[in-house]
């Protein structure tokens, strides 16, 4: 997946204007923070993402020439810098051994605390089976799970075929569910060995 | 484009009951994804504010427009005209000041710095700092400077009430004490319970924990000692744990405990909660007990549920099963549309409570 190539013509003649960048900026915020989120997972700045994605979008509008739909544009200035986050993330936490941070900014505001619990548990453990999945199996995953969107939507946001975000879609979820598999069964072991030590006690 | 006709596939969530176990699994780790909550108006006008700021920075400098080589370029072309700059005046600096005076000058300088190596303070910074605040300026001490980006000032920390303030002005002098008439008088326009409204505004409607937590960082700067302290404790709690930050809305807890004597119930239920959270089954297991005997007071509305439901998480991690199943039934009977039900319902068909989640 490529940006759209920028057009020296239309660079000069279209200076982008405040009024530009807040249509696309009203219309679109919400969604990007909702992408990031979702390909993010937990422990992400869903704030701080929106913002550097609206900063490229910003400085790349007047490149723009609108051939795909400035949706399709946004994703994939979405996608890049999600994955980007991603990777600093992990290199961070493999020099600092940081525990995944879950939780953040995807928590509903009645849960409570246990319910925090639960849901960051379960949400951790399904992007913990998501990071064994590809980044472009990743991205057609979140969206057809999480988003709920349809194969066609899928294809007209990502800019691939409906064939190819297919068999996509049927890697990925072959993916997940092999290391979500493993991810149980080392969960369980590493639970079962403390309570074992204190039944000893 | 035979593909794009057929059906799309079912969603592991959309799966019928005779769908595979591990399937299920996944719709269950799907369905706590949950939906995202929309971002505030108060962050997407930070975030609009941001990028704003940065494209004036950018046609500033005029760096905009430049390819990224061409901006690594300019920038090597800087560095090199201010290396050179900095040697050339630094070269006609000694030939016009430093060579007559060599000999002379460097005992002159020693005298002349050994002052400034003595003293290593400055009296300015000894005497005492004026605080000289007009009505309605403290509000404004308090605010953050203007220059400083909102990113930044949005995230304020949570335990700034409980600890220490440093910026409190210091006690004058006792020879020019002012008279307790002039003790400074509460800013005019915001009040304490003006603040208190303010963050729970923006706790609970605009649901921006970040603003609210900021109006409660003014909040604690103007009134050290308010009369709404333990409003202001709760709803910081409140809005520490919206932000999903639940290790220092514990902390704040147990500090807010070890300060006073006892917690409110509501307080106590959020401690055990988060204790449980933190993984603390045994003392979280303590303040359930101690709620749900009525040790602590009336609860509000949905606290026994919550104690009850929590009891038995924490008993079903301590592998006390038995326990957990009576407090689990107990629960069924009491709340059967609570919003516990379809998880207690899922833990009493379960083998036992303890080997599952939670």
């Amino acid at each position: 997946m490529t940006l759209p190539s920028p057009d020296p013509n239309a660079r000069r003649d279209r200076e982008p204007t405040a009024l530009e960048f807040d249509a696309v900026y009203q219309a679109h915020a919400q969604t990007v923070a909702r992408w990031a989120a979702r390909l993010g997972g937990p422990g992400v700045d869903v704030e701080d993402l929106t913002q550097e994605v609206f900063l490229v979008a910003d400085r790349r509008l007047r490149e723009f020439r609108q051939e795909s739909q400035l949706s399709t544009w946004l994703f994939s200035i979405t996608a890049k810098i999600v994955a980007n986050d991603r990777r600093r993330r992990q290199l961070r936490g493999w020099w600092v051994r940081l525990t995944p941070n879950a939780g953040g900014n995807v928590a509903a505001t009645t849960d409570t605390p246990l319910e925090h619990l639960e849901k960051r548990e379960r949400r951790t453990q399904f992007y913990q089976a998501l990071d064994a999945v590809g980044e472009r199996q990743r991205r057609v995953l979140v969206l057809f799970e999480l988003e709920a969107m349809s194969i066609a939507e899928i294809a007209t946001l990502t800019g691939l075929r409906p064939g190819n975000v297919r068999v996509l879609l049927h890697r990925a979820r072959a993916a997940f569910l092999k290391r979500m598999t493993a991810c149980e069964l080392r969960e369980t072991l590493t639970r079962s060995a403390p309570r074992e030590s204190e039944e000893q006690e | 484009m035979k593909s794009s006709r057929s059906p799309d596939p079912t969603r592991w969530r959309d799966r019928d009951a005779d769908a595979s176990a591990l399937e299920s699994r996944a719709a269950v780790l799907a369905d706590a994804a949950g939906p995202v909550p929309p971002l505030a108006p108060a962050a997407l006008d930070r975030i609009r504010t941001q990028v704003l700021a940065r494209r004036s920075g950018r046609r500033f400098f005029g760096m905009g427009r430049l390819s990224v080589p061409a901006r690594l370029a300019f920038g090597i072309g800087l560095v090199l005209v201010c290396v050179t700059t900095a040697g050339g005046a630094s070269m006609l600096w000694r030939k016009l000041v430093g060579s007559p005076d060599r000999s002379t000058s460097p005992p002159a300088e020693k005298t002349r710095q050994a002052p400034h190596r003595v003293s290593r303070v400055s009296p300015a910074l000894l005497a005492p700092p004026e605080f000289q605040l007009a009505d309605g300026d403290q509000a404004k001490q308090a605010s953050p400077p203007a220059g400083a980006p909102a990113r930044l000032n949005a995230k304020p920390s949570p335990l700034i009430a409980l600890g220490p303030r440093p910026s409190e002005p210091p006690e004058p002098p006792p020879a020019e004490a002012p008279p307790p008439a002039e003790a400074p008088l509460p800013p005019a326009k915001a009040t304490e319970a003006r603040l208190i409204a303010e963050a729970l505004s923006d706790l609970r409607q605009h649901n921006d924990a970040r603003a609210a937590l900021a109006t409660l960082d003014r909040y604690a700067q103007a009134f050290p000692h308010g009369v709404l302290e333990s409003e202001a404790q709760h709803t910081r709690v409140e809005a520490v744990i919206q932000l999903g930050d639940l290790k220092t809305a514990l902390a704040l807890l147990e500090a807010k405990a070890a300060l006073s004597d006892s917690l409110s119930p509501d307080l106590l239920l959020t401690r055990a909660e988060l204790r449980a959270a933190a993984g603390r089954f045994r003392e979280a297991l303590a303040d359930f007990n101690k709620v749900l005997d009525s040790a602590a007071g009336p609860l509000v509305a949905g606290g026994d549920e919550r104690a009850l439901y929590g009891r038995a998480v924490c008993l079903g991690r301590l592998a006390q099963d038995e326990r957990a199943r009576v407090d689990l039934v107990a629960y069924q009977k009491r709340f059967p549309e609570g919003r516990f039900a379809a998880e207690v319902q899922r833990l009493l068909t379960g083998p036992t409570p303890s080997s599952q989640h939670p």
